[in-house]
């Protein structure tokens, strides 16, 4: 894709300047990242989208998308032309603002967290000192433009999705949390990058081979990943959405434009949640503990790298998001739907007291060694 | 639990099983029993019906545990039945405890049987529903259960007509009551029935259906309807309920006065030929455009395809422009060969040829092969030259005269008109109305 | 069992899914009272596969009372089929229930076979027992996969829908029909299995069965599948009885009736039926007879490879059937439960009364019994293996 290229060009000139644009004009700096977030956010979500078309068609023996591009490739855009053109339906009965706002109010959030994630070796758009805690916080805001939507399409299937899903975001939003913070505090920092960078540099003790945090944190890890699914609401715990109970849950009355964006705020998410999982657990940008980019020179072989390097680290990260991208849609393809009380009682009897252990673990673990 | 046929040994027979209601309930309660076809049917008195039901649950021996079904049927005059068929699971048993509501056609009621199965809930909506048969004691016949809520009339009865019927004849001769013994037409209304005409025909044969409705609903037993042979019999019974009549309550009142019925008659006789000469008019304008005779011909003879018919215009100006050529070019007409000579004055309309069914040349016949290459020929086959080949066919061995003298429904001589002796229709010939082809393939 | 029974009666939902031991108990009203609502499930709906409206009193997720709105589909096929010929009616009632064409038809001509005492040739017997078993097993494939689409399991869907081509395959051979074969006519069969038919079954049936298998691993085994289903609607057995309930919702329940094995038709005598049965006669064990009864029509179709005699397979009839007067009730085994046809006859071309007894009418019937107390989720899964054809219901 000629979007693909474009991207990776400038990423990689962006890259070159390292520390991301300390240097030149502050105006320059500024259009490259917003250009970098926004095309991320715009091309990743397709690439997953066309990954869950084909991996699912695949566990199902089918085929998938055929025809539109090749091997189908152009099918998600040929969708979103299509909503372009669908009539936008608002409900007689619906709370029209509330009804045309909430999809914008659930897109953002998925948008402005990637202004967090590193992607790659100084591909990032900031690296703020709370990273983490911003990415988190901004996440679940998601949830209300769901909520907004649900209540204000005057549909009682709509009212139970949203309802479902703020009760799924309060129930997961904490193992979240208390998985993250295990992280944090093991790496001694809030900022992603320098997670990234204290992966790097946690070693073995009387080898030079760095351990991720998965390996520690197995625990953590799945909790975080089990929470990040409920939060995306996505099979096994799609119930806000759960379509042969609430026709489509808060999207029921949503068509065309605004019913995309509800999709693309769910892909997005996808794409958002593996890169802090492959930030927070899988040692980013590295491709197997202890072994070095090419090319790179600070931070335990991740940082301060050239051209090769930042391309092979941004191809990495893409290569872990589509591969915790892969295993959800294969979840997906295998599992049937949770109950809402389920999935409630999964929460807060057994990941949250799990996730409590883990953050006790870590923590006396951090301070004896 | 395995208990299924447990005691199948100790089932009781039907007899025992009588005696044993008679013992709990009381002799009155059980009016006699039948036992035809594999089926046991108890006979019950309405007053018991509740309590023989609750009996079969609650004996031991008889154990009828199952609730299977229960639905109305209709008993003509006497009103209505309601059957419940109870099976046992234990003795593999089966029983149909059948009840002859009282209150007539006006008031059927029988006693609930809800408080003793379940089951019974549904079904007694679904039986007032269809037959008007009140439970009392039921907690809520209403809302209609299929019908929607503002229906009137109860349809499953014998004198409410088949709804489509009435909207729209059926066009052509597919009633099963319409056919005697070999397959071969006994109610013949070839102005009327031959194709989907305008809507006044389809009007007029409402009509007609509505007045002939007394003199169809004879009831067999009369001496008319003893004179006539057994299939006919049955045809006439069932002509009243077939959906091509229509029964009115006020028809039904009337319908055993022989004056009124032959009055109908008469109307009904003018009433048809008014519409005859309605279709011939029709058949006279279209061949005054200009259509080909033939063409005319065919429209007349009743042995156009709907398609068609419905369009003459776009058949006309097709026509035209090379009067030669006409309806050769239409994809499933056979070679032109036929059109071209047989009627070679296009503009001339010929309409003395309207009326006759023996004119219509190979037009008749390019009209037909649609219709008789569907399937099962006999019973579902044909829609449109289903009337033509019942007039072409004078093999009924039942000569119009014969079987009903004075009835207008062996209408005239039509039935005599001479074989159409071109390809499809031997087609049809060969299809025997009656079989399927079956035995042929096997 | 009395009328005070049916009035008062407990509900207890068991929570046996793993984790639900820790069952936490709101004791009183709560601190706050809200008001019900009234949803409706239906017409159109994707649980309701057709237009069954079912319309829930709930207290949060939690229904009260639940009340199906049948007769959306209602087309009145008692009417006509007094307006029909027996043959004609062939064509009608293969499409009430229009996934178990073959036994509709089964049904009814063995009713007028019965009437008319007529004598069916053994392979048109046994050819109809064929079809009738892979006419189950395509039925029931779709009732798999549907019922894992209503939990959320999206891919049992297409694996059933594969197998379901095959086995379509091989009957529009035979009948040229899909879905409504009008293949019976009274005396036997319309034509003789085409060449080939039963090599293809043979090979079809080993195939057949790994698939099947495939299917069972997918869901019967699955955690969720489990926690979903285990415990959800339970229906005691005298209850279902009461309702007239039958097929794999009354084998759930513990009874093994079946009409093949208690009232054998056809050539079942002459086979073995294996009948699966449940033990709590919840949604898992629905699914599970349901699964049971696949595997139990294959094996049957295979018995019927080794039996199944050449002759002819239909009899000459009359240019008109008549039955005599009189009345009967022929039961079969629906796909779904037991069908019934009650033919009534004055002695005529047409039936005077053609009663149908469909099993899904009383199966849906028993709706809101089993609904009442349940979640929402858990009134799909419950309404969903509560196997049921909307135009069985409406007729």
């Amino acid at each position: 894709m000629i979007l693909d290229t474009v991207l990776t060009t400038s990423t990689a000139m962006v890259a070159q300047t390292a520390g991301l644009l300390d240097t030149d004009s502050f105006l320059v700096s500024m259009l490259l990242k917003v250009a970098l977030v926004i095309g991320l956010f715009l091309s990743l979500p397709l690439i997953v989208g066309y990954m869950e078309h084909k991996a699912m068609a695949r566990l199902q023996h089918r085929r998938g998308p055929m025809f539109a591009g090749p091997a189908g490739s152009l099918q998600l855009v040929a969708d979103g032309i299509k909503f372009i053109q669908k009539e936008d339906v608002i409900p007689r009965a619906a709370d029209k603002w509330v009804f045309a706002i909430a999809p914008g109010m659930a897109l953002v959030p998925a948008l402005l967290i990637f202004f967090v994630l590193p992607f790659g070796p100084g591909v990032w758009a900031a690296d703020l000192e709370l990273g983490l805690f911003y990415a988190l916080a901004i996440t679940s805001i998601s949830v209300l433009g769901v909520m907004m939507g649900g209540w204000a399409s005057a549909n009682k299937f709509s009212l139970i999705g949203g309802l479902r899903a703020a009760g799924q975001l309060i129930a997961y939003e904490l193992p979240l949390i208390l998985a993250a913070i295990a992280v944090a505090v093991q790496a001694g920092s809030l900022s992603l990058v320098g997670i990234v960078e204290s992966q790097a540099t946690f070693m073995v003790a009387g080898t030079d081979i760095n351990v991720w945090f998965v390996f520690p944190q197995i625990l953590g890890f799945t909790i975080f990943f089990v929470a990040a699914l409920a939060e995306l609401s996505r099979p096994p715990f799609d119930m806000p959405i759960a379509d042969s109970e609430l026709v489509f849950g808060y999207m029921t009355e949503y068509t065309g434009l605004k019913f995309a964006m509800y999709l693309l705020t769910e892909y997005a998410g996808m794409v958002s949640m593996s890169a802090l999982m492959v930030v927070l657990y899988l040692g980013g940008w590295q491709i197997l503990p202890g072994v070095p980019l090419p090319g790179c020179e600070a931070g335990g072989g991740l940082f301060d790298c050239g051209v090769l390097g930042t391309l092979i680290g941004v191809g990495v990260v893409m290569g872990k998001i589509l591969m915790l991208t892969f295993v959800m849609v294969w979840l997906r393809v295998a599992y049937p739907r949770l109950r809402e009380d389920q999935l409630q009682r999964m929460s807060w009897l057994v990941l949250v007291p799990l996730s409590l252990v883990n953050l006790a673990v870590v923590a006396v673990a951090k301070v004896v060694f | 639990m395995s208990d299924v046929l447990a005691r199948r040994e100790h089932a009781l027979t039907p007899d025992e099983t009588a005696e044993l209601i008679r013992a709990k309930v009381g002799d009155a309660a059980v009016l006699g029993t039948t036992v035809e076809y594999g089926t046991f049917t108890l006979h019950v008195a309405n007053e018991h019906f509740a309590d023989v039901a609750r009996a079969c649950r609650d004996e031991r021996v008889l154990a009828y545990d199952f609730f299977d079904c229960l639905f109305g049927v209709d008993a003509r005059d006497e009103g209505f039945d309601v059957v419940a068929v109870l099976y046992s699971t234990s003795t593999g048993n089966r029983v149909a405890l059948r009840t002859r509501c009282p209150g007539g056609r006006e008031t059927p009621t029988c006693p609930t049987l809800t408080d003793i199965y379940r089951g019974a809930n549904w079904h007694e909506r679904e039986t007032w529903d269809m037959f008007g048969i009140e439970f009392p004691g039921h907690p809520a016949l209403e809302p209609r259960i299929f019908t929607i809520e503002t229906f009137e009339g109860w349809p499953l009865r014998k004198d409410f007509p088949l709804a489509s019927r009435v909207v729209k004849p059926w066009p052509g001769v597919k009633e099963p009551a319409e056919l005697d013994e070999d397959g071969n037409v006994i109610e013949r209304q070839p102005q009327l029935g031959d194709a989907p005409g305008p809507y006044e025909l389809d009007k007029a044969m409402a009509e007609q259906a509505k007045l002939a409705n007394p003199q169809a609903a004879v009831d067999p037993a009369t001496p008319e309807g003893e004179e006539v042979e057994d299939a006919l019999g049955t045809e006439a019974e069932q002509a009243s309920d077939s959906g091509a009549v229509l029964a009115g309550d006020a028809e039904h009142e009337l319908e055993q006065h022989e004056d009124v019925r032959s009055e109908a008659r008469e109307r009904a006789e003018e009433k048809r030929k008014a519409a005859a000469e309605a279709r011939a008019r029709k058949a006279a304008e279209r061949a005054g455009e200009g259509a080909e005779d033939g063409e005319v011909a065919a429209a007349a003879g009743g042995a156009v395809e709907p398609g068609e018919d419905q369009f003459p215009e776009e058949a006309t100006s097709e026509a035209r422009p090379d009067g030669t050529e006409s309806w050769g070019n239409e994809s499933d007409a056979p070679p032109v060969g036929g059109d071209s000579d047989a009627p070679g004055v296009p503009d001339e309309g010929d309409i003395g040829n309207a009326g006759e069914p023996s004119a219509p040349g190979d037009e008749a016949t390019d009209a037909q092969p649609t219709g008789g290459e569907q399937g099962d020929a006999a019973s579902t086959g044909e829609t449109s030259n289903a009337p033509a080949s019942a007039e072409d066919s004078p093999a009924t061995p039942v000569a119009p005269g014969e079987h009903m003298p004075g009835d207008e429904r062996t209408d005239g001589g039509d039935a005599d008109a001479p074989h159409q002796g071109s390809g499809p229709s031997d087609d049809l010939d060969e299809r025997e109305p009656g079989p399927d082809d079956g035995e042929e393939r096997s | 069992m009395s009328a005070s029974d049916l009035s008062a009666r407990e509900i207890s939902h068991p929570a046996t899914a793993p984790g639900e031991n820790l069952n936490l108990e709101i004791v009183g009203d709560g601190a706050f009272t809200t008001a019900d609502m009234t949803l409706s499930v239906g017409p159109a709906h994707p649980a309701t596969h057709g237009v069954l409206r079912v319309v829930l009193e709930m207290d949060g997720e939690r229904v009260k009372s639940a009340h199906p709105v049948i007769g959306y589909m209602h087309r009145g096929f008692e009417k006509l089929a007094e307006h029909r010929d027996f043959r004609q009616s062939m064509a009608l009632v293969n499409r009430h229930d229009w996934l178990s064409g073959m036994s509709n038809e089964i049904g009814l001509v063995l009713t007028v076979e019965r009437m008319l005492e007529m004598e069916v040739p053994e392979r048109a017997q046994w050819i109809r027992m064929l079809c009738a078993e892979y006419n189950r097993i395509l039925n029931h494939l779709l009732f798999v996969g549907s019922y894992g689409l209503e939990l959320g399991a999206i891919t049992p869907m297409f694996y059933a829908t594969r197998e379901r081509e095959r086995i379509q395959y091989l009957l529009e051979a035979a009948t040229g029909g899909r879905l409504h074969y009008t293949y019976n006519q009274p005396g036997g069969v319309k034509i003789d299995l085409p060449k080939g038919f039963l090599q293809q079954s043979v090979e079809l049936i080993p195939d057949l069965r790994k698939r099947i298998q495939d299917l069972e691993d997918l869901l019967l085994g699955n955690e969720i599948f489990m926690a979903r289903t285990k415990g959800v609607g339970p229906l005691p057995p005298d209850v279902a009885l009461s309702f007239g309930v039958s097929g794999p919702t009354l084998q759930a329940t513990g009874i093994p009736e079946d009409v093949r094995v208690t009232e054998p038709y056809l050539k079942y005598d002459e086979v073995e039926v294996p009948v699966p049965v449940g033990e709590n006669g919840d949604s898992w064990d629905r699914f599970y007879c349901l699964l049971g009864r696949m595997k139990a029509s294959m094996y049957i179709i295979e018995q019927i490879h080794d039996r199944i005699p050449s002759g002819p397979v239909n009899v000459k009839l009359p240019k008109m059937v008549k039955a005599p007067e009189g009345s009967t009730y022929v039961r079969v085994e629906n796909p779904l439960g037991s069908l019934g046809y009650w033919l009534e006859s004055d002695g005529g071309r047409t039936p005077w009364r053609l009663k149908m007894r469909t099993a899904s009418f009383s199966n849906v019937q028993s709706l809101p019994y089993l609904l009442e107390g349940t979640l929402v989720p858990d009134a799909i899964s419950v309404l969903g293996s509560v196997f049921f054809v909307v135009g069985d219901v409406d007729r």
